[in-house]
């Protein structure tokens, strides 16, 4: 063997070899398997949305071709009462079903992480009103703060009255909206707060009160820390959550987001446009702008929860 | 000389071919209905005839929930895969008429040769449907209201339905009055009559009809205007948030009027049809018809609007299918003893009015006599968003306290743009 073909050989690397085609074609393999899973993604939600963003430049009415206007649809919208509106409740709900929700739904893990007497009853009785869907939940708590109901019945004679119209005063109806929200998100939210903290070592909390630390400074300084990644995931689902706020809204209130728009959120008023009032062009609009708004929410607890 | 494009001779004769059934084969079309259940097995049947009597047509009858059937039929029409032929209240033909998705009914097909013949086989109920001398639609079933009074709850305040049922909204005031029975609190516990505040449609039906029995008129079909800012909207207007606020016989807050006088919590209801009689005896209610009551000031003797379903065929379907689709409009909105008798559904087919099931009860000239009277509304393009804006001036100024000439001013500027994109 020639010298120079000996120098050749010792060059080469283990990848240079000849390989086995299944192996040649490893990645060729690979996104084939891949594939469905791409092609049924690239189907059902890349090509709506694209499309969707495609229809917010259109005056589209459903029942006749779309018309390219622009971004006609997008400044229309800043002149829509409706359209205003609509943004001022849903980020008084987004406030009242997130703030409330991280705070309480934490307070009550913190509560279930400890051993008491029959505390698997009462975590199965505060965790269930997260089983039943919202719509039933909406039908329950509408039958029950009927003005003459259970209760007006309980909360009436506190204040010498036997009739509270808590759907149809635009004030009070906001609240309930955000206390039934809550009701039914904070149990739900405390599980995940409870996994969190099944992951916080008991060691650290032990050394903190060896140490002389208070139950707050093991809190704040100790289990709070390591529960940053729950927080974030907690603060982003429930902001989600807030934003798409729809169910509760369009199931108890008077003309589906009375009264007199009190309750009309940016989920409810995007249906209202696409399939009753015939605007899909604008339906298209302010999901794409909800979708944005959610986005850069949900991108900013991502980029907090990363900071130090 | 004549130079012949075999090419395009051939293209043709592919396209044509593809294009039209073959000699022999049927057609069919795609029917699209809203699920009513008595309905469903007259349905079948009526299928079944025709297709025996028409061989070369075949009917693919899809039925869809109440609530979901305009959303599907919007979403059919958006994909190109609607139906030939659609069953659908007259709530939103100003607006399928608006984006030209009605055909003209095929005169010669349905068998008559113009537009009074039409009237004559169908009865009043083409108005609803007809446009400037033109017809969409046949109607399938025709509904209007008339109160319904709970004969108990009227005995127990001392009342009789035959003699004391009001003539005039002012008089409803004074028998509401007498009806409402009321807890400590003075909250009522039993009303004595009152609006259906539920839904804007209904808001529409009631309050836009008490604008018309004074002469007013909220929208102008012809010219798409609205009219909200007048004397006679504003003294609806003001009854209504009398009846709520100053005088306490009712409101939103309460349950929906319907649900309330099925449950024996409302003396007094008026937005049930001649098809609420089944529910009535259902929830065990002794009842009495009476007509809608009028003002004691009003120009125009009218009871609350009126509205319709109607067979109507999709124009941007294939003209063998939309000929097709006529014959079985046709044949099925004849049908109406079937669908009175079995389906319980008043048409104004002339024949249903001289059924013997007619006849016998006499609470069903009620209807007939209020229908003849009648003005089909909604009929504009925009109709929902109309309907949610005078629904949100109402809660204003009756919920919120609103200043009614401000609220009134601001929902007139809010119809006119609606209107305006049309």
């Amino acid at each position: 063997m020639a010298m120079n073909d000996i120098r050749q050989m010792a060059g080469r690397s283990v990848t240079d070899l000849p390989a086995p085609s299944l192996t040649r074609h490893r990645k060729w393999w690979g996104l084939l398997f891949v594939a469905p899973a791409v092609l049924f993604f690239a189907v059902f939600a890349i090509f709506p949305i694209g499309f969707g963003v495609y229809l917010s430049f259109t005056r589209y009415d459903l029942l006749t071709p779309p018309q390219w206007i622009g971004l006609g649809n997008y400044t229309g919208l800043f002149r829509d009462r409706a359209f205003l509106v609509a943004i001022g409740n849903t980020m008084l709900f987004v406030f009242g079903a997130t703030v409330p929700v991280w705070v309480l739904s934490l307070w009550l893990a913190l509560r279930f992480d400890r051993c008491f007497a029959s505390r698997n009853i009462w975590k199965s009785l505060f965790f269930s009103p997260v089983l039943p869907p919202l719509v039933v939940v909406a039908v329950i708590w509408k039958v029950l703060l009927h003005p003459n109901g259970l209760v007006t019945g309980l909360v009436g004679p506190i204040f010498g009255v036997t009739e509270i119209r808590w759907l149809t005063d635009p004030v009070l109806s906001r609240l309930v909206m955000i206390v039934v929200n809550d009701w039914t998100m904070i149990p739900f939210f405390s599980m995940i707060w409870l996994a969190g903290l099944a992951g916080v070592p008991d060691d650290l909390r032990r050394a903190g009160e060896l140490d002389g630390a208070s139950d707050k400074q093991i809190f704040f300084l100790i289990t709070l820390p390591l529960l940053k990644p729950t927080a974030v995931l907690v603060a982003a689902l429930s902001t989600i959550n807030a934003f798409q706020a729809f169910v509760l809204q369009y199931e108890m209130t008077p003309d589906r987001g009375g009264p007199a728009d009190a309750n009309l959120t940016l989920g409810l008023l995007i249906l209202k446009y696409g399939f009753q009032y015939f605007r899909m062009g604008e339906a298209a609009a302010a999901s794409v702008l909800l979708f944005a708004v959610i986005l850069l929410v949900t991108a900013a607890q991502l980029w907090l929860g990363r900071q130090k | 000389m004549i130079r012949i494009d075999l090419k395009r001779i051939c293209s043709v004769a592919v396209i044509a071919m593809l294009a039209t059934p073959a000699l022999g084969e049927p057609v069919t079309i795609a029917v699209w209905m809203h699920e009513h259940p008595p309905r469903l097995a007259l349905d079948e049947k009526l299928v079944a005839a025709f297709e025996q009597a028409n061989p070369d047509i075949n009917v693919d009858l899809t039925i869809f929930p109440n609530a979901q059937f305009e959303q599907r039929l919007q979403i059919g029409f958006a994909s190109g895969d609607g139906p030939d032929l659609f069953n659908s209240g007259s709530f939103n033909i100003g607006q399928y008429r608006h984006s030209r998705l009605l055909a003209p009914v095929d005169l010669k097909t349905v068998g008559v040769d113009d537009l009074n013949e039409l009237k004559a086989k169908f009865g009043i109920g083409i108005a609803g449907a007809e446009f400037d001398g033109v017809a969409y639609g046949l109607p399938t079933e025709v509904s209007n209201y008339a109160c319904v009074a709970n004969n108990a709850l009227w005995r127990t305040a001392g009342l009789d339905p035959a003699k004391d049922a009001p003539a005039t909204w002012e008089e409803m005031v004074e028998v509401a009055r007498k009806l409402t029975r009321r807890d400590d609190g003075n909250v009522p516990v039993v009303r004595g009559f009152d609006f259906n505040w539920s839904d804007p449609i209904f808001m529409w039906l009631t309050f836009n009809a008490m604008v018309n029995q004074l002469g007013g008129t909220v929208i102008d079909e012809a010219a798409l205007t609205a009219d909200f800012d007048s004397v006679q909207v504003r003294t609806v207007m003001d009854f209504w948030s009398a009846w709520a606020n100053d005088w306490a016989l009712g409101g939103p807050q309460y349950t929906a009027s319907r649900d309330a006088f099925l449950a024996g919590e409302l003396a007094t209801e008026c937005t049930f049809g001649s098809w609420g009689r089944d529910q009535f005896k259902a929830a065990g209610i002794d009842y009495t018809f009476f007509p809608v009551p009028r003002w004691r000031e009003g120009t125009v003797d009218t009871g609350f609007n009126a509205y319709a379903y109607y067979m109507m065929v999709n124009a941007n379907a294939p003209p063998e299918r939309q000929e097709a689709a006529w014959r079985f409009a046709a044949f099925y909105a004849s049908q109406g003893e079937a669908l009175f008798e079995e389906a319980g559904l008043f048409t104004t087919v002339p024949a249903v009015q001289e059924l013997e099931s007619y006849t016998s009860d006499g609470s069903n000239t009620i209807f007939t006599d209020e229908l003849d009277k009648a003005v089909f509304s909604p009929r504009v393009p925009g109709f929902n968003e109309l309907g949610d804006a005078l629904a949100r001036a109402r809660d204003r100024i009756v919920i919120n306290h609103e200043d009614a000439s401000a609220a009134l001013g601001e929902l007139e500027a809010e119809a006119s743009t609606i209107l305006g994109r049309f």
